[in-house]
């Protein structure tokens, strides 16, 4: 149980949690934990804002690269790396293009679905594509083997769970029997404009073309056509890749705020872990705000520091240092009163792990490897609940 | 428009109060959302609106459903047609996976209320800033890509809306932290270059309070300035909160010279919810803030 246990040993760790929390910059401090404890692990993330690069100052980390950070580069900066750490970008145009290179055999298919106008369009429109690049690949990568953690930044969704129902969702779109019996017939063989077709399908597809228009059905109808006879792999690879994160060697991080909107997401995310059998190992609540030290007890200090601070202006600047130190306790309670509401919310048995708000992004290996040991060394007295 | 979970919500609501008071008729229009506008009002909504949820202030929570519904009627005529043709389970499942479909049909329901409703201001919390984009993005990309015929023709009568910055103006929402910032600034020049949208004001929420007086004192900017232990916790909470402003106004700094709006800094709050009393206090802020802009 807790963060130690899926660094050190799962093969697969999932990082989820609404956008905005820091999943990538704690996907990454993971990974280098690994590296520390000496094994191989890949970040991988499906972002296209970059953000892996930015942590890690890597400004020149193309998408689709695997990149290593030698143990060498590591030490170098005083990380005590035992293992190379690697990290990858991926876009999902790019991924699906990877996907329908391995598993179309056929090139003259290869060619007419790569090239088809719904192709790009598909791998960052229709919902559930970018889910289903991004699991393809970690699967693709486990099954390859190479790795001894990988550690999949899962893309942020406006609904937590989006990322492992999605894929359901696009195959079921593409699968449909009755949207294909709706569709290709008709579409295919051109016969659209006919004023009577002899089934009720027909008569739907009519409607619905004054509606979307006679070329866009049609070119959808390709489309969905050119994808039929590859959906049996890809549903049985769905199945595999489903069972693989339902098992042992899979362990799900959440990350989250204490921040009531962001909370009330990823208790809901929790929730619905639960519901699939995938129990959360450990719940990150990032940037909580540090509680001030403790102000002596009575009255007497007052005086003598609104003394002993000296000009200009000693009162006036008492006054508001005063002020400074409730502004940074009440802050420090309200996120403590999130943290203990959030803890209620997930009652379940997985371990908690909070890390102070840091006074500055992360930007390079070194402020990465403070967060590590910010979550690692000096964060070790967490409760498990 | 802004990052989620920098205070949108809220500010429509306050924009909407604001515009209120002035006398407006509004509609408060949410998107997909899990109806939270009018539990800020205090009120609770079974269904999607309309609602009123104060004097002037009409709310809906937009769905793709209620969004087919409207523009296929118009199209259809006949419910009878429209339930055989939408209705069916595989029709309305293949509409749900493509959102670009479902952001226009959405759209599209807006610009309806708009040139056909009584209001005379319409408040969109517009999804968070990718998705949000994207729904902006929609129409032009149809325009583009889409072959000639009814989806054409409806984006085109919804870019005329969105793009008439008589008509339209975006606001964003941004706290002064790095990534909100970094993502407004792109935001902003994705719908100044990319997609040509009048933008009106920038929101920074949650600005954490100055309390200090004017100026610099040796306890509080001189690191190496002495402390006693009576004094120490006191100093040292005034250094750290003195670093997070210090901090703050970087972000904001860099957020002004990222964007060519006027910034309006809102308050942190410190409690959690906020009840009409914060929409009433963020209005003040905003009517104060506000000079002479036509936003509302």
């Amino acid at each position: 149980m807790g963060l130690s246990s899926v660094v050190e040993s799962k093969r697969i760790a999932l990082t989820m949690g609404p956008g905005g929390v820091g999943k990538t910059t704690l996907a990454s401090a993971l990974g280098l934990q690994a590296a520390v404890l000496g094994r191989r692990a890949l970040v991988l993330t499906i972002d296209p804002a970059q953000r892996l690069a930015d942590a890690l100052g890597l400004k020149d980390l193309n998408p689709g690269e695997i990149r290593e950070l030698t143990v060498e580069s590591l030490q170098a900066i005083g990380i005590p790396a035992k293992a190379p750490l690697h990290v990858s970008m991926l876009d999902a145009e790019q991924a699906w293009r990877g996907l329908i290179q391995r598993e179309v055999g056929d090139e003259g298919l290869k060619k007419r679905i790569l090239e088809h106008p719904f192709f790009v369009r598909m791998t960052d429109d229709l919902s559930g594509a970018r889910e289903y690049a991004a699991m393809e690949e970690l699967y693709h990568l486990h099954l390859r083997g190479g790795f001894d953690l990988l550690i999949l930044d899962t893309p942020p969704t406006i609904h937590g769970m989006d990322f492992l129902e999605s894929p359901d969702r696009l195959l079921d779109v593409l699968e449909q029997d009755a949207f294909r019996w709706l569709m290709r017939p008709a579409l295919l063989a051109g016969r659209v404009g006919l004023r009577v077709l002899n089934f009720h399908g027909g008569y739907v597809v009519r409607k619905l073309t004054r509606f979307t228009g006679v070329e866009f059905l049609r070119q959808l109808a390709q489309f969905i056509d050119l994808f039929s006879g590859l959906l049996e792999g890809f549903r049985a690879r769905a199945t595999a890749v489903k069972a693989t994160l339902r098992s042992a060697v899979t362990g799900f991080v959440v990350i989250t705020a204490a921040d009531p909107n962001l909370a009330q997401e990823s208790a809901f995310l929790h929730r619905r872990l639960l519901q699939r059998d995938l129990s959360p190992e450990a719940v990150i609540v990032n940037r909580m705000a540090a509680k001030p030290p403790a102000l002596p007890s009575g009255d007497e200090w007052k005086a003598q520091t609104s003394q002993a601070i000296g000009p200009p202006e000693p009162a006036a600047w008492f006054a508001g240092m005063q002020k400074a130190h409730a502004i940074l306790q009440r802050l420090a309670e309200r996120d403590q009163q999130h943290l203990e509401s959030l803890r209620q919310t997930m009652h379940s048995c997985c371990a908690f792990h909070q890390v102070e708000r840091l006074p500055v992004d992360i930007h390079d290996l070194t402020g990465l490897d403070r967060l590590r040991r910010a979550l690692f060394e000096e964060n070790d007295d967490h409760e498990p609940i | 428009m802004g990052k989620g979970g920098v205070g949108k919500t809220v500010t429509c609501a306050a924009i909407a109060q604001r515009a209120a008071r002035a006398g407006k008729q509004v509609l408060l229009a949410e998107v997909r959302a899990p109806r939270r506008l009018p539990s800020l009002f205090g009120l609770q909504a079974k269904q999607d609106g309309p609602l009123q949820l104060a004097p002037g202030i009409q709310w809906i929570n937009f769905t793709p459903q209620a969004a087919l519904e409207t523009y296929a009627m118009r199209l259809l005529k006949l419910r009878a047609v429209y339930r055989a043709v939408f209705e069916q389970r595989a029709v309305r499942r293949f509409l749900r996976a493509l959102p670009s479909l479902s952001e226009l049909l959405m759209l599209g329901h807006l610009v309806h209320l708009i040139e056909e409703g009584p209001n005379d201001l319409v408040v969109l919390d517009a999804p968070s800033t990718g998705p949000g984009a994207l729904m902006l993005e929609v129409p032009q990309v149809i325009m583009r890509t889409a072959p000639e015929g009814p989806l054409r023709d409806g984006a085109e009568w919804i870019q005329r809306l969105l793009g008439d910055p008589e008509r339209t103006t975006i606001h964003l929402v941004v706290l002064p932290e790095e990534l909100p910032v970094s993502e407004a600034i792109s935001l902003h020049h994705r719908l100044r270059d990319d997609l040509g949208l009048a933008r009106g004001f920038v929101v920074a929420n949650r600005c954490l309070p100055n309390p200090f007086p004017p100026g610099q004192h040796p306890a509080v900017d001189d690191e190496d300035s002495p402390m006693t232990e009576a004094n120490a916790a006191l100093i040292l909470a005034a250094r750290s909160l003195r670093s997070r402003l210090n901090l703050q106004q970087v972000y904001l700094d860099r957020l002004q010279a990222g964007v060519d709006q006027a910034i309006i800094q809102l308050p942190e709050w410190n409690q959690g919810t906020f009840g009409t009393q914060a929409i009433e206090a963020l209005a003040d802020t905003l009517q104060s803030a506000e000079r002479g802009a036509s936003w509302a």
